[in-house]
């Protein structure tokens, strides 16, 4: 699985989406679930799949999928592995 | 902000009874077993404030005593600054495990779900334990308990909200905990506090996400909430050891004996009433995944991790790696 699909499967189960509401541009303000809990199950989430444990502040600043994207590749995880 | 509210002595519960501004809220069998010793004792109707006969307006409550198990301890964390704002709250268990004579949080069912408040107004003012109590407790009964303690200390140390402080100090109290029976002994009721108090701090996980949908939509008296903590605690911990490190790193780092704690896990649960339970689980995974509790896990828990789960909650699941 592709680091891309890998961060799609995960925003589905974090925050419960069916698939079909999924996408890349998608916004904390959209979901529902991305409330504090879900902020604190992402940070989870994405440590266990991509190895990098955001900090309380990282998790909390995220305002989008695209965030998510953006502070992986400043760990240097890219998307396109 | 205090872990825990301060122990008093019991000589010193002795004295605040027979005081005219002491009102005393206990549960019947509490008030059963302490009725003869306290005489001059201002008694609160067990039913709540709505139900009592006030004191003599001329004298203000200036101390309440509520005396009993978690759930009543929980509905007088409620209602006790309603009956009496400027009151002080001493909390008597006569059952350990909730740990709601020391916790910030009431929890209670309505509308056929568990809900539950964090307020540290909810905190009562002190605690005292009566070691009579744990003589009153049956085997069955303090199991279910003792489960309770457990899933709020390993909850609470692998809670991804614990900081490294917490963290050693719930590692000190597995430690405590590992010592003890689980059985019935009046130790379980300090450890139980504290337990609940350091929690409090960080969050609680799956095995409680678990308790606090099951045990409503079951509706089963034999399944309350510290059997159901009891039952589940050690399948959580078989699929969290399979599913990430979380639990192998952290008690290494914090020195806690990981193989001791999953023994004693496997002790407290019941193989053959957990494998009952299994087609519940599955028709309500889905409350599952949305409690709070299961949202602050220290393992992510997916739809599709029901299969694991439930293959964890089998007999022949074995040990956790």
């Amino acid at each position: 699985m592709s680091n891309r699909d890998k961060l799609k499967q995960l925003v589905i189960d974090v925050f419960l989406l069916d698939e079909t509401e999924f996408r890349f541009d998608l916004r904390r303000t959209e979901i529902d679930t991305w409330d504090s809990l879900g902020v604190v199950s992402l940070a989870v989430g994405v440590h266990e799949t991509f190895g990098y444990h955001p900090t309380p502040e990282e998790a909390t600043a995220l305002a989008g999928v695209d965030d998510v994207i953006a502070l992986l590749a400043a760990r240097g995880i890219a998307l396109d592995a | 902000m205090p872990d825990a509210p301060p122990v008093l002595p019991w000589a010193d519960v002795d004295a605040l009874a027979s005081r005219p501004d002491t009102v005393v809220w206990a549960s019947p069998r509490a008030r059963r077993a302490l009725e003869s010793a306290w005489p001059t004792a201002t008694w609160l109707d067990a039913a709540g404030p709505a139900a009592a006969a006030a004191p003599a307006a001329s004298t203000p409550i200036a101390t309440v005593i509520a005396i009993g198990a978690g759930a009543f301890l929980d509905r007088v964390k409620l209602g006790w600054r309603e009956r009496a704002p400027d009151a002080a709250l001493v909390a008597v268990p006569t059952l350990w495990g909730s740990g709601a004579e020391a916790s910030p949080v009431a929890v209670w069912t309505e509308g056929g779900k568990k809900q539950f408040r964090l307020d540290q107004a909810l905190r009562p003012t002190a605690v005292a334990y009566h070691p009579g109590f744990a003589a009153t407790v049956s085997p069955d009964q303090a199991r279910a308990a003792c489960g309770d303690v457990w899933a709020h200390a390993v909850e609470g140390f692998l809670s991804p909200l614990a900081g490294d402080a917490l963290r050693t100090e719930l590692a000190a109290l597995i430690g405590e905990l590992l010592v003890l029976p689980p059985a019935s002994d009046a130790r379980w009721f300090e450890v139980g506090g504290r337990a609940a108090a350091l929690q409090a701090r960080a969050s609680v996980g799956l095995v409680h996400g678990l308790a606090h949908v099951l045990e409503p939509a079951l509706a089963r008296p034999d399944l309350g909430h510290a059997r159901l903590c009891a039952l589940f605690l050690a399948p959580v911990l078989r699929w969290s050891a399979r599913t990430s490190g979380v639990w192998r790193e952290l008690t290494e780092r914090f020195g806690v004996d990981a193989t001791a704690v999953e023994v004693m896990a496997a002790r407290l649960s019941e193989p053959t009433v957990l494998t009952s339970l299994a087609p519940a689980v599955e028709a309500h995974w889905r409350a599952v995944l949305r409690d709070p509790c299961t949202r602050t896990s220290s393992v992510l828990v997916r739809p599709d991790s029901l299969a694991a789960l439930t293959a964890a909650m089998a007999p022949a699941a074995g040990g956790p790696s």
